[in-house]
Formats: structure tokens, sequence, C-alpha cells
């Protein structure tokens, strides 16, 4: 579980589409619990985000692969690869890339979730209620996938 | 002495020579024999009238000049093959003579008269003139194909040549066999050598062979001969034709390279309408998607407000963006088909048809269908490839099921010898509203639709994907009717795989 069990997770969207950023945002704020969600609409914007609140390490990325300037993978790569508090941070793919080799490259490059978009709403609340309330250890690695299609 | 005259005159009257005395100035005919009367073809009464009485016609023809010519200074005068124009019967007829006009001499050494022979050699010219007219074509004719012929004499070795052999080969002064072979591509020597050995069977040359031109260029032609062969069946003479055939080669070559070309813009314009495809279905997917999230969305925030015409409205929407996915879904299949290498494995076809059932779980209890699977073996192959044939064929019949009658499939398969390999044969029975004969190739192209869209719906790729997939593995797929209704799907697929992939 994340450390800041009982204060407000803070939950980073990071999308070009702004679309999917709006959906997501609606299931999470649909949830039980109290959340701070930011979204971000490139990996850029996120990086810097993250730089500029070095305090406020978020609980949950959503993190889009196919983003103009810096893909979700090599975004992956930098997250993984900086400050060591940040590597805490629960890492969701969030794409519509359905294919086992996306997946392969992301869970190689540390994604701790890989989730593609779903179509129906519904399906985007059973997503959200997921990543929040699941209790991550016991997640085992076919479990780390979701793909409602 | 009355007796050699007799004689003499036995032979003048009966000799088919045509034979005729003129004596004096006016050359007044005093002997004519039979053959004679006939040649000269004015009836039997000539004797005692002039030559140019009877005929007149021969005057223009400078014939009685020469006549008189021999008379006067007893000069013999001697024609061979000459054209004479005489009336017969009112006729004017051609005719050809060899004739004379001997002049004959008195005791005195004078002149008294001229004897006039005259052969018709009218038949043999006539057959002459036939003979190098027909020659003479035949010489046109090589010359302006452009052929070129030869004899070659197998006894002396001599070759004779007409036409453009020369100018084809190049030669000048004697043709020798050595000199021709030794103007031969190398690669085509051991063909000529070839074409020879043949013809001693069947005593007809043929082969086509590369002339090396001076300019080390190269000239293709065709030789055409044959070997004549004298009463004992001794080869004495070959006879035949050289042809240039350089440019029939370069068109051939031009018609080949073209349709190489175009074969490779096919493949290529092919490459890239799927990849175009490709591109197009992941671009269009995501629109398609969120006009789902949307509609679910707008359903959920309206839970009960919809007026009957705007439920079924959504209604609408919903299926259509249902079916957009599902185009777009069969464009990705089918142009991701033959793109990535599949290992192969293992695959046990119960197993894939039970997972494929799982997946049609809703279909089937929708249409209320009755699915009977008998044993399958298990093939070599790609398992997610053969989940695909096996759902779009269950899918497929499923679908074309008719509306009187709950769908039923009757899956079962035999193993076969095919080309000393084992297959499996697998046959997809359905009662559903069938195949009509003609179109039993046409349901594998893809998008192809044989109903409209309203009726039965589909990307129109499904059975086209199905194909690709069955030639992946080396097999194929058929259709035909089934009776009394319905359609019998054919799966052939080998048990075993050459390659590690596919």
């Amino acid at each position: 579980m994340p450390e800041n069990e009982n204060s407000k997770k803070i939950i980073c969207l990071t999308d070009n589409d702004q679309d999917d950023r709006m959906l997501l945002h609606e299931a999470l704020l649909s949830l039980e619990g109290s959340f701070e969600i930011i979204e971000l609409s490139s990996a850029g914007q996120l990086l810097d985000h993250l730089e500029a609140k070095p305090l406020s390490i978020p609980d949950y990325i959503f993190l889009d692969l196919l983003m103009p300037g810096m893909d979700g993978f090599e975004c992956l790569e930098k997250l993984r690869s900086g400050p060591l508090e940040r590597r805490k941070t629960k890492v969701i793919i969030y794409s519509f890339q359905s294919g086992s080799e996306s997946m392969q490259r992301a869970f190689d490059l540390g994604a701790d979730f890989y989730a593609v978009k779903p179509a129906r709403y519904s399906s985007l609340k059973d997503l959200s209620r997921l990543i929040i309330g699941s209790r991550w250890e016991d997640l085992g690695p076919g479990q780390r996938i979701f793909n409602a299609r | 002495m009355e007796r050699t005259l007799q004689i003499l005159k036995d032979a003048v009257e009966n000799t088919h020579l045509p034979i005729g005395v003129y004596t004096g100035e006016e050359l007044r005919i005093e002997v004519a024999n039979p053959a004679m009367i006939n040649t000269l073809g004015k009836g039997g009464d000539v004797i005692g009238r002039t030559y140019f009485e009877v005929v007149p016609e021969i005057e223009k023809q400078h014939i009685f000049h020469e006549a008189l010519q021999a008379y006067r200074t007893g000069v013999p005068f001697h024609a061979r093959d000459k054209r004479v124009d005489l009336i017969m019967d009112g006729e004017e007829n051609t005719f050809y003579f060899n004739y004379s006009f001997i002049p004959l001499f008195d005791a005195k050494g004078k002149v008294y008269g001229v004897m006039n022979t005259g052969m018709d050699v009218t038949e043999l010219h006539l057959a002459r003139e036939q003979a190098q007219s027909a020659s003479e074509q035949l010489r046109m004719a090589v010359e302006s194909s452009g052929m070129g012929t030869y004899e070659i004499d197998l006894l002396t070795g001599n070759i004779t040549t007409s036409g453009n052999f020369r100018s084809i080969w190049n030669i000048q002064g004697t043709v020798t066999n050595d000199a021709i072979i030794s103007r031969l591509h190398p690669e085509d020597i051991p063909v000529r050598e070839e074409a020879h050995r043949q013809a001693e069977h069947t005593g007809v040359i043929s082969y086509q062979a590369r002339i090396i031109n001076e300019d080390q260029s190269v000239r293709w032609t065709s030789i055409t001969g044959k070997i004549l062969r004298d009463e004992t069946g001794a080869a004495v003479k070959i006879t035949g034709i050289i042809e240039d055939i350089g440019c029939r080669k370069a068109l051939e070559q031009q018609l080949r390279e073209e349709a190489q070309r175009s074969n490779e813009e096919l493949r290529r314009s092919n490459e890239e309408l799927l990849h175009f495809a490709n591109l197009v279905s992941h671009d269009l997917k995501e629109p398609v998607r969120k006009i789902k999230t949307f509609i679910s969305r707008l359903r959920d925030s309206v839970q009960d407000g919809f007026s009957e015409k705007q439920a079924f409205y959504l209604d609408k929407i919903d299926h259509t963006a249902q079916r957009m996915g599902n185009v777009i879904e069969g464009i990705l299949a089918y142009s991701g088909a033959d793109k990535k290498k599949r290992p192969v494995e293992a695959v046990g076809l119960n197993e894939v048809l039970e997972q494929v059932k799982g997946d049609l779980e809703l279909a089937i209890e929708e249409k209320d269908a009755v699915l009977i699977i008998a044993e399958l073996p298990e093939i070599e192959g790609s398992k997610a490839l053969l989940q695909q044939l096996f759902y779009n064929l269950v899918h497929n019949a499923l679908k074309f099921s008719r509306s009187e009658e709950p769908p039923r499939i009757i899956i079962a398969g035999e193993i076969t010898e095919f080309e000393q390999r084992p297959w499996v044969r697998i046959r997809i029975q359905d009662n559903g509203i069938g195949i009509e004969k003609g179109f039993t190739e046409r349901v594998f192209k893809a998008f192809e639709r044989l109903h409209s869209k309203d009726q039965y719906e589909g990307s129109g790729l499904g059975l086209s994907l199905c194909r690709k997939i069955t030639e992946r593995h080396g097999g194929n797929i058929t259709v035909s009717p089934n009776t009394p209704v319905g359609s019998v799907f054919t799966v052939m697929l080998p048990l075993k795989q050459a390659q590690s992939t596919i």
C-alpha cells in the first residue's frame, strides 16, 4: 500500500488525449476516497511537474504510451532511473495498444500495471477501482493487465 | 533416186517438226508439211500462196523480214525460244518457237528459197517461266523476310547460301562450317550440337543461337533446317533457313521485364495498401472507442430520462459504433495477418474449439444454437491463428443462420493422406442460409460481401482471413453447399509443419 494511505492520494494522469484524461478523471472521482488528480498532457510536463514538486510524490502515475515528443516508454525509463522516492510510485501504462510486445516492453522497463483503454465507462470504473483498491502485494503478474475488450 | 525422193517426201510429210519451203523473193509456199500447216493455223490451202498472204500477222513481228533476209543474204537465221503471236481460227495466240530460216541454193549457188522449220516450245517455255517466277517469288520472300537460306552438301562440305545469310553472319567469301561455328556464342555451341543430335532421329534441326558480331555484340538467330537423305538413307544434304530474331528476343525480354515490373508494382501497392489499412484502422479505432465510451457515459448520466425514441436512437448509435469497430478489427487482423512469423507449437484442435465455444457463448445462447464437436487431432501450427480460424468459421455459421431454425453446427475431422503426408480434413457443417454455387470461391476474397450489411453484419474479411490462415499452415479451405440446407466448409491442414515458424 502507498505510504500516505490515509491522506489524499496523488494521481498523475499523463495523456495527450484530453477526452481520455477527462473520462479517467471522472471515473476516479466516482470512487470513495479523496484524491488529488493532476492532469498532464505530455511526458515532458510530467517530468517537469515531478521536478517542481519534489515533496509531493504521486502514488499513481497513469502513463499513455503514444504521445508526441517523449513517448511513454522513454518516460517510464526516466522514472525508474530517477530519484529513489519516485520509484515507489505505481506506474500504470494506460494505452490503446493491446499488443503483447508493448506489454512485455512496459513490464521490462518497470511498469507496475498495464491497462488497455476500455471502451465502456463501466469498465473504466472497474479499472479505477482495481488500481486504487488493490493490495498491490497480492497482484500476481497475470493480474497486472487490464483489457476489457 | 526416185526411191530416195519418196523417202524424203515421206519423212517430211510425217515428222512432227513443221517444215516449209518458200521460194522466190515473194516467198511463195512450195512445201508445207502437215505439221507446218497445223502450225500456221490457216487451214490446208496454203501451197502456192505467199508466206505473207498466209500469215500477215508476222510482219510486225519482223519474222517476215528475217525470212527475206535469209533469202537475200544466204545466211541462215535461227531463233530460240522466241515469242510468236499467230492468229489461229481467228484468234490471236502466243507461242514460243525455236525456228529457222535456212537458205536453199540451186546448182549455180544461187538462193532460190528458204526452208522454214519451227519447233513449238511453248509448253517448255511456260514451265520454265513458272519455275522462274516461283523461285523469284521465293527469293523475294526470303529476302524481304530478312531470312537467309543455306544448303550444306555433306559430301563435299560446300555451303551455298542466299538471301540475308551473309549479312546475318556478316561473312564475305567462302562460307565454311568451321567459320560459322567459330562465330557462335560459346554457350550456344552445345545447343547446336544437341539440335543436330536430335535431328538424326527427327530429320529436323531447330534451335536458337547467338552469333557474336565483330564488335562483340550479340545477335539472336533462329535456325531451322532439314536433313535430306539419298535412297540408301545416308544424309547427303542439309538445307535450312536462318532468321535474325533479335527484335523478337528483345520484345520477349521487354515483355518479361514489364511483367516483372508490374508484378513488383502490384506487390508494393498491395503492401502499401495493407500498411495504409493498418494505419487508418489504428487511427479509427480510437474515435470509435470514444464514441462507445461517451454513449455509455450518456446512458449512465441520464439513467431513466430517455424517451423510447431517444433510447432507440442511442441503441442505433451504439450498434453502429460496434459495427464500425468490428470492421476496423477485421482490417487490422487482415492487414497484420501475414506480417509476423508465429512460432509453431502443438495445438489440440479440441482445446481450440472449446476456447472458441467459450468466446462465442453469448451468441450461441442467444441463437439457441447447437454446437457438436467430434474428436479432433493435435496438429502443429500457431494456436492464436488456428483459434482465429475456427472462431471466424463458427461465428460465420452462427451469423448466417436462418431465422426459422436454430443453428446446428457440426464439426468433425478425419486423418487422411495427401502427397505422402498426413493431413486432417475438418468439416464445419451448418444448416444456415448456405452459399450459392457461383459464390463458393468469392466468399474467400477480401471485402467480398454477398449479403447486404443490414441483413448479416461483418467486415467482409472473416473468410479471407480464414483462407490466409490455412494457407500459412500449408493447407486450404473450401466451401460447398450442404444438403438440404446450409453449407459445409472443409479445412485441410497438414499434421506436421516443416518450419519452426509460420
